[in-house]
């Protein structure tokens, strides 16, 4: 009686096999989820970090969004490239405030930022040589206005200075 | 009992399995909507900065004192703010530098003026009143059904309006239609000549404020558009169409 209610009986492993399929169908669901979960944190952190990297570069150049002189900048600047987690260039554009000229936008591959013209000082700020390549790295930009005081010399040669609204353009990668 | 073993086994691994597919579930979920928060906060956080530094760089901005002049060659320069006050001195009005004003805003907004709309406005706590009141509006033009929403396909404008709502409050119906704000507020003392015995000024306490908000169509209330006399009391000053500013 008890070999013929044995038959087909593969064993104890046998008798386990049909279970171990939903057990091995919910392991790799849970890896899978698991992974994908540690991923999506892992990145979405990565992202938060170079957000406040950014905002935390462009308020160390900006400061009080004043600039008084190109020596002021570079001193800002200085203290910007302490932030090694991303790499970023920084530099002013002048914005128009007549109402015949417009902001001419931010080109990102050719950026030419701002040179005064009686000094030769060119108001860029950047913590790496190199250039960044927008087809095969993530890019982020920030801008914030920001006011520029800047020296002439009236008929005279009389020195004199004007304080002009420029945008403060923070690129990181 | 021996083919029972074998059930017992599989109800196991289901119950395993049902145990699993909610903890994946609740994990998926939480991924997800991991961070949602913390980006809206950074995101807002940028905002509001855009709109301090924004604030500031206006009342910092140098003006050439000859119309017409440019900074860089001009006769004399003064700070926009010294402007406003000097012009508000005499009669506690605005009369020469409205332009001024409106120039310097939307030229220190223009970077981000394609998404955002935006008002600007100088208060008088004391007596309840504006002295000046700019909005800048993105208007659509041509709107059609595209998979059952209404989109805009034409080449839109943005419009500098001059407004004098009679208070404060009119400005409810806007804020609340328009979404999230972002704004910034800032005090300074407009001075005003000659009310006082014994002094050369009276100083008059004065709030600066620029609100912005991603560009949303206006909102239309029970008595008309917004504009209207009964709400902002808006006036067109100029219309920005294709890349030039024209007269309304």
């Amino acid at each position: 009686m008890l070999k013929k209610s044995r038959k087909g009986f593969l064993g104890p492993i046998g008798d386990d096999l049909p279970s171990l399929i939903p057990l091995v169908f919910a392991l790799t669901i849970f890896f899978y989820v698991f992974t994908f979960t540690w991923n999506a944190f892992d990145e979405k952190n990565k992202g938060f970090d170079d957000d406040i990297s950014i905002l935390r570069i462009a308020s160390v150049i900006k400061a009080n969004s004043y600039i008084p002189n190109y020596a002021i900048f570079t001193e800002r600047c200085n203290k910007a490239k302490s932030f090694k987690r991303v790499r970023f260039k920084a530099g002013l554009l002048p914005l128009s405030v007549k109402e015949d000229e417009h902001f001419e936008g931010i080109d990102i591959e050719s950026i030419g930022f701002f040179t005064d013209p009686n000094s030769g000082d060119t108001y860029e700020c950047r913590n790496s040589d190199e250039e960044l390549d927008i087809k095969n790295q993530s890019i982020l930009i920030r801008f914030f206005p920001v006011a520029l005081e800047r020296d002439y010399r009236d008929a005279g040669g009389e020195r004199h200075f004007f304080v002009q609204p420029m945008l403060l353009v923070v690129i990181a990668w | 009992m021996i083919n029972s073993k074998g059930q017992a086994a599989l109800a196991d691994a289901l119950y395993f399995l049902l145990i699993v597919s909610g903890l994946s579930t609740f994990l998926f979920f939480f991924a997800v909507s991991y961070g949602v928060g913390a980006k809206e906060r950074i995101g807002l956080s940028y905002r509001s900065e855009y709109a301090t530094s924004a604030l500031k760089t206006m009342l910092y901005s140098s003006t050439p004192r000859i119309k017409g002049e440019s900074l860089e060659e001009a006769t004399e320069v003064d700070f926009l703010l010294a402007a406003i006050k000097e012009d508000f001195a005499d009669n506690g009005e605005f009369d020469n530098v409205q332009g001024l004003i409106v120039n310097n805003v939307v030229g220190v907004m223009e970077p981000l003026a394609d998404s955002f709309n935006y008002i600007y406005y100088i208060y008088l706590p004391g007596s309840q009143e504006f002295v000046f009141f700019m909005l800048y509006a993105s208007k659509w033009r041509s709107w059609q059904r595209l998979r059952s929403r209404q989109v805009d396909v034409g080449q839109g404008e943005s419009v500098v309006y001059l407004c004098e709502p009679s208070s404060l409050d009119k400005l409810d119906d806007l804020i609340t239609s328009v979404g999230r704000t972002y704004q910034e507020d800032s005090r300074m003392q407009l001075p005003r000549l000659g009310e006082r015995r014994g002094s050369s000024y009276t100083p008059v306490p004065a709030q600066v404020n620029l609100t912005m908000w991603i560009a949303t169509a206006l909102p239309e209330t029970e008595m008309g558009t917004i504009l209207d006399d009964s709400h902002l009391n808006c006036e067109c000053l100029k219309v920005l169409r294709d890349g030039t500013w024209q007269g309304c």
